[in-house]
């Protein structure tokens, strides 16, 4: 590494400085020196609510990437006559363990239908293969009420009626985090040749779902039933070391699309429950790594993935806020960066939700 | 003593008044015809002796900026410039043109205001703009052979704006000028201002020039999206006269340049350019001693231009400069000349991550040593080519020392007394990187190349030789021969990524070594009657000249880059040469009211091969300049048609098609007791042709502009 700034240079420029300020009074902004940083925040793709908690404060913070506004949830949970919002609340730090995220695959008059959903776990849940998770194993549900983040407390699944709404939705649940099982286990095998340690596994769920969908319709006759075929989708890998390693899955093995990428500044992860993966458009993901702090987009638009993009959480929340985790609730739009990306979304805008959001968002872009 | 200095500089002002400027000033004095322009009866008037030659100074061919201005079809530089001789506008979009000479581009012309560099990065990439104004300068001088080898060893030699405080102290009183202007097709909105007061020892000068252009229309009448411009200059200047010849100057500049980029990315592409500019500067004579006037500069440069797509800052590129520059001018012996000492500093650092380059930044690190680089090895080693997705550069600090000396003398030659000049250019360059802005796992690592951000210490040196001499009565030679050697830049050294404004994926090389040529310029001039003919001919012969060259597979398919799949250019060196012809002549047709009507001819050709013969790409075409001149009184009239050839192509390259542009202006000056008003009025592309630059990358999605016709008018007092 060079020295940068000589001796001579401070002082040639020292005097050329000390001359000019004679004329111009003093000084003056650079050009070249770091610019507004107003425009910073301009930066991370539309389309999304991340929810950052810290686990030792409690201090719960939603940020939405289209308005580039956030909010502080717990002020809003206390401020708020709904009760869904009230529900928001988080005040206890015993309560906090991680977040899972649940892509809710459901049927609503007659139409599947997917929503993106969180649950805040309690400290000490793991997920044991054939154990089933529970009321008493999350703290709060939450999705999109609107616009906003809402949830349903953790005690309307303790001991759910038979037939019941939230029997179904712990139905629906638990095959989704036994599904997210089964791909950690794929993936991490799939690793192993590498001599890696899975940190992260993820699918996007709104390609999965629109997959399945095509499989469907493609092989209504075919006799044998390909369970557990994802095809071309994406298998994104977080390692722990901080690389990223991309696979798609033919004849049932996974096959390596390109070469790994590593992700800044990352020397390990130490903690992989509060590292989050979430989709940000069909051809991208964003990634949060509490160790640094930061978050980063890889995504491939037509070419290779690549880290596309990184930002430092300074950038985005308020002065002083330590991120333990963060959760990914979006409406799937595609980052602006490229319209290359022309997948799609007709079936999810057919799919309304009676309480939750809408995808119109996801054509906009 | 004094009085030889006068002779020379005289001579010298002269000489660089400028051809066609001296051409009619000849029609005047000494041959002068009636009848029109095949007629055969011609009368001669008697001639008038004088000691200027007739064939055009050569080494410094200087113009009023105005009459530039009358003749440019747009506010660029390179438009300003491209109908002298062999010069063309490397255009893309309206915004930006820099002057190609003799099939120079780039790092080969260098652009000076007064005796100082430009700091700008126009001759890194295409889609930056020059950082001048050029209407805010009072002419411009090009240069080449020994008078530009003292500015620095570029082939294409130096283009020199003058403003109106160079080496000049302005008589007392107050002066200044207001301006506007309109224009069709990309409606322009054009002012200017300046307001300058004097006393016997101090002198202020306060100036602003803005113009404003949206969206223009092509000749098949497509608006050509992107293509808005909006500059700003403002200036101030302050002097101090200390005693009859010293003075101390110091002067600010601001200039501002937002302006689409018309390429074919699906969203807009911008380049908002702010370029601040100091200079203090102090000049004198030595009175009895054979040193002349000395002037010593020390400049400071603040630049940065963002790009952006879709309002994001994907690009950023900064750089600071700090100069000293000592010019001086002797007389010893037989020799006169000039002498320039200069010392530059120059900073540049470069971003690129979308949507996040609003500051330049250090890059997190790891900490973890097989991370650095290890993206870029996998690249390497999957491709061949070392693509990054990171900071395309490291940061640079460069500091270079040169010393630059010319000198003229008379000698007799074959008979005759002819006059011969020398110079040469040395420069030193200490180069050092600093790659802690590039993402750790984009650095090039160790294990690929372990000295690749070490620092460089290189120098270069470069000669030139000029003479001219009579061939007769009515012709003179002047022939410049030169060696000279170019560093390479260091984009052109290290430049490893995306460019977004062009859409390629570019590779520098960190092994180009310095680029080498040999200039050979013959220039003839002969006055015949009523006609002046002028003929210059060049051959540049390079080894290792440094050139960007598309990458192909085995299939003869272009090659993409991963990420965003553009097409790839690496930087290569090749033996390479250029030559060319430029045939001009001026007939004095006929004479009314006092006041001869000038028919000008004027043919350029152009050739740049590979040394395997291979065409080099953006080649200008041959073209074909007519035009009538016309000034009695207080008016002055153009009108022009140039056809411009088909172009040559290179391999992987299209064919530019001919196409013919017509072009006329009038102007009115009328003196007043308060002042000067003037008027103009000018017509481009006439004939509404669709024409497309060769030598612009962008010669598909912004095509030249169609017809427009613009009118200004100046009070100057």
């Amino acid at each position: 590494m060079t020295n940068h700034t000589s001796g001579s240079t401070l002082l040639v420029r020292g005097l050329l400085l000390s001359s000019l300020v004679f004329f111009i009074g003093c000084g003056g902004s650079s050009n070249s020196e770091s610019d507004d940083a107003s425009d910073a925040a301009d930066v991370l793709p539309d389309g999304m609510i991340l929810a950052f908690l810290n686990a030792n404060s409690a201090a719960y913070i939603a940020y939405d990437t289209t308005t580039e506004e956030s909010v502080d949830l717990n002020e809003r949970a206390s401020g708020s006559s709904d009760s869904a919002v009230q529900n928001m609340l988080i005040s206890d730090t015993a309560t906090i363990g991680f977040f899972l995220h649940w892509p809710d695959f459901r049927v609503i008059d007659e139409e599947e239908n997917l929503d993106m959903k969180y649950l805040l776990m309690r400290p000490g849940y793991a997920y044991q293969s054939g154990a089933e998770i529970d009321g008493d194993q999350f703290t709060q549900l939450v999705h999109l009420h609107d616009d906003e983040l809402a949830a349903h407390s953790a005690d309307e699944y303790v001991s759910p009626e038979v037939g019941s709404t939230q029997e179904a939705e712990l139905t629906r649940l638990n095959e989704s985090v036994t599904a997210q099982a089964d791909l950690v286990t794929e993936i991490s095998e799939a690793l192993d040749a590498e001599g890696e340690t899975l940190c992260r596994a993820f699918i996007d769920p709104y390609l999965a779902f629109e997959h399945e969908h095509e499989e469907e319709e493609a092989d209504a006759d075919a006799s044998d039933d390909e369970d557990h075929e994802h095809g071309e989708l994406v298998h994104y890998a977080l390692t722990q070391s901080g690389r990223m390693y991309f696979y798609e899955e033919h004849e049932e093995e996974l096959e390596s699309m390109q070469a790994f990428v590593v992700l800044d500044a990352i020397s390990s992860i130490s903690d992989c429950s509060h590292t989050t993966i979430g989709r940000v458009n069909d051809e991208g993901v964003l990634v949060f790594v509490p160790d640094t702090q930061m978050l980063y987009f890889v995504d491939a638009h037509g070419g290779d993935f690549h880290q596309h993009s990184t930002w430092d959480l300074t950038e985005i929340l308020p002065e002083g806020f330590q991120a333990d985790m963060m959760a990914v609730v979006n409406e799937g739009g595609d980052h602006d960066h490229d319209d290359e990306d022309d997948h799609d979304h007709e079936d999810e805008d057919d799919h309304e939700d009676e309480d939750d959001h809408d995808h119109e968002d996801e054509e906009e872009e | 003593m004094q009085n030889r200095w006068l002779n020379y500089h005289r001579h010298r002002l002269v000489r660089a008044l400028g051809w066609v400027f001296r051409a009619q000033l000849c029609g005047l004095t000494l041959v002068l015809s009636t009848g029109l322009a095949f007629a055969h009866e011609t009368h001669v008037i008697p001639s008038v002796e004088i000691t200027a030659p007739a064939v055009p100074d050569t080494q410094i061919h200087s113009t009023e900026t105005e009459q530039l201005h009358q003749q440019s079809s747009g506010e660029t530089l390179g438009e300003y410039l491209d109908q002298l001789p062999n010069v063309d506008s490397a255009s893309y979009g309206p915004a930006v043109g820099r002057p190609v000479i003799r099939g120079m581009e780039g790092y080969r012309v260098k652009i000076l205001q007064n005796d100082v560099e430009v700091s700008d990065l126009s001759a890194m990439s295409h889609d930056h703009a020059v950082g001048v104004l050029p209407k805010a300068s009072e002419r411009i001088e090009l240069l080449k052979g020994p008078a530009s080898i003292v500015y620095g060893a570029h082939a294409g030699g130096a283009v020199r704006l003058i403003d109106q405080f160079d080496h000049h102290f302005p008589e007392p009183g107050q002066s200044g000028f207001l301006e506007a202007a309109a224009g069709s097709n990309n409606s322009l909105v054009s002012s200017g201002i300046r307001l300058n007061t004097t006393s016997e020892n101090f002198t202020f000068s306060v100036s602003d020039f803005r113009n404003y252009t949206e969206d223009y229309s092509d000749g098949r009448g497509n608006r050509i999206a992107d293509s808005d411009v909006d500059s700003e200059l403002s200036q101030f200047d302050a002097g101090w006269r200390f005693s009859d010849s010293g003075n101390v100057f110091f002067g600010f500049a601001g200039l501002n340049k937002d302006y689409g980029i018309p390429n074919q990315t699906p969203q807009e592409t911008r380049i908002d350019m702010q370029s601040d500019s100091y200079t203090l500067r102090v000049s004198d004579e030595f009175e009895d001693s054979w040193l002349g006037r000395y002037s010593v500069e020390l400049g400071y440069v603040d630049y940065l231009h963002d790009e952006t797509e879709g309002g994001r800052r994907d690009g950023l590129f900064g750089q600071k400069t700090a100069s000293a520059l000592l010019s001086l001018d002797y007389f010893h012996s037989v020799w006169i000349g000039k002498l320039l000492i200069g010392y530059r500093e120059n900073e540049l650092k470069v971003c690129h991550e979308h949507g996040a380059c609003d500051r330049f930044t250090f890059a997190a690190s790891s900490g973890i040593n097989s991370n650095v680089g290890v993206s870029l090895e996998n690249y390497l080693n999957d491709t061949g080519l070392p693509y990054s997705h990171g900071h395309p550069m490291p940061n640079t600090n460069s500091r270079n020392f040169m010393i630059g000396i010319n000198g003229d003398r008379l000698i007799d030659f074959l008979d005759a007394e002819a006059t011969l000049s020398l110079g040469a250019h040395l420069e030193f360059r200490d180069l050092q990187s600093d790659p802690r802005n590039i993402q750790e796992t984009w650095i090039v690592p160790d294990r690929v190349d372990p000295s690749y951000y070490d620092d460089d210490r290189e120098f270069a040196g470069s000669l030139s030789v000029g003479l001219e001499h009579p061939l007769g009565d009515r012709v003179t030679s002047q022939f410049n021969l030169s060696y000279l050697e170019r560093l390479p830049s260091v984009d052109e050294l290290f430049w490893n990524g995306f460019h977004h404004a062009t859409d390629t994926y570019i590779f520098g090389d960190r092994d180009l070594k310095k680029e080498r040529s040999i200039n050979l310029d013959w220039d003839l001039g002969f006055s015949a009657g009523s006609a002046n003919w002028y003929l210059g001919a060049f051959a540049y012969f390079f080894d290792r000249y440094t050139y960007q060259d598309q990458l192909f597979d085995e299939d003869g398919e272009p090659i993409s880059d991963p990420f965003h799949l553009s097409d790839v250019w690496q930087t290569k060196q090749a033996s390479a040469r250029f030559t060319g012809l430029s045939v001009r002549s001026e007939w004095s047709l006929n004479e009314a009211r006092q006041a001869p009507l000038v028919l000008t001819n004027q043919i350029d050709v152009i050739r740049a091969t590979r040394s395997n013969g291979e065409k080099l790409p953006r080649t200008a075409p041959a073209s074909w300049l007519i035009k009538l001149t016309y000034t009695p009184g207080e008016w002055s009239m153009n009108a022009s048609v140039k056809r411009v050839m088909e172009s040559s192509a290179a391999a992987n390259e299209t064919r530019t098609p001919a196409y013919t542009w017509v072009s006329a202006n009038v102007a009115w000056r009328k003196t007043y007791s308060y002042g000067d008003w003037y008027f103009w009025l000018k017509g481009d592309n006439l004939g509404d042709s669709y024409a497309q630059n060769h030598l612009s990358f962008l010669k598909d999605s912004a095509p030249l502009m169609g017809r427009s016709v613009s009118a200004g008018i100046r009070l100057e007092f």
